[in-house]
């Protein structure tokens, strides 16, 4: 994936160029087939009642050697990572993602970006969002008790009498 | 006693001098709006910018997301650094 965007300044010896973005689009539903860093989670997302609260995505080295990690970019104002500076050969460690108190903004949509130290410098960004509406928690209904409707007393066919046809003497 | 400056000429000599001293006047103030004008030039063509980082690469990003980044754009010029259109693509 490449984007860029062209910027114009009033800067007269440089009056446009521009700011790319690059990156490699994976399967968000499997994270764990990343390599050499697979990870628990693609994504992290909050909720207004997260404020100061954590969250972890356990990301493990698939790879046979030792990864160093570093953060390259981040949005501090919004979470603080906390990310292990280093996953052994085939271990895992946990990452945590802690939401600040005070936020700039009541949603955002943001992420970070970490760098391992493998011979291609891989890097993975973990999109971070915070949205504005709360789950509805729906309060259970109180149980309502029913009355069986007031059923018709109906009158009974008398038995004990049966009429017997013409005829015939007592039943049999 | 002999007059040696006729009153016709006393009146053209001062007349002429008059003249010359709005000539030089009206000379300065030009000179003035120009130097004014040269001023502005310059201060527009001094805003510059420095870009520490024109690319940026997410590596491994999960599909169907948003990902932000914050480009910086540092003004190290004379005047005011100002961003007259940013075109996506």
């Amino acid at each position: 994936m490449h984007k860029s965007a062209s910027v114009t300044l009033n800067d007269n010896s440089r009056d446009n160029f521009y700011l790319r973005l690059n990156g490699q689009l994976y399967e968000s539903t499997q994270p764990e087939s990343l390599n050499p860093l697979a990870l628990s989670e693609a994504m992290i997302d909050f909720t207004p009642n997260d404020r100061g609260e954590k969250k972890e995505i356990t990301i493990t080295n698939v790879s046979d050697k030792e990864l160093h990690l570093r953060l390259v970019a981040g949005a501090p104002e919004y979470f603080e990572v906390d990310l292990p500076q280093k996953v052994k050969a085939g271990k895992s460690e946990d990452l945590e993602v802690k939401l600040m108190e005070k936020l700039p903004k009541e949603k955002f949509e943001k992420s970070f970006t970490i760098e391992m130290d493998d011979s291609a410098k891989t890097r993975l960004t973990i999109p971070v969002t915070l949205v504005d509406r709360i789950p509805m928690q729906v309060p259970p209904k109180p149980a309502v008790r029913r009355q069986a409707p007031p059923q018709k007393k109906r009158a009974l066919p008398d038995t004990t009498h049966a009429a017997t046809p013409k005829g015939e003497v007592g039943g049999q | 006693m002999r007059r040696f400056i006729s009153p016709r000429l006393l009146i053209i000599s001062v007349f002429a001098s008059l003249t010359l001293l709005v000539a030089i006047a009206v000379g300065q103030q030009k000179n003035q709006v120009r130097d004014t004008k040269s001023s502005k030039a310059d201060a527009v063509s001094g805003a510059k910018v420095l870009v520490p980082e024109e690319a940026f690469d997410f590596g491994y990003i999960p599909n169907n997301s948003r990902v932000a980044h914050i480009y910086k754009l540092l003004s190290v010029g004379s005047d005011s650094l100002r961003i007259l259109r940013v075109k996506p693509g």
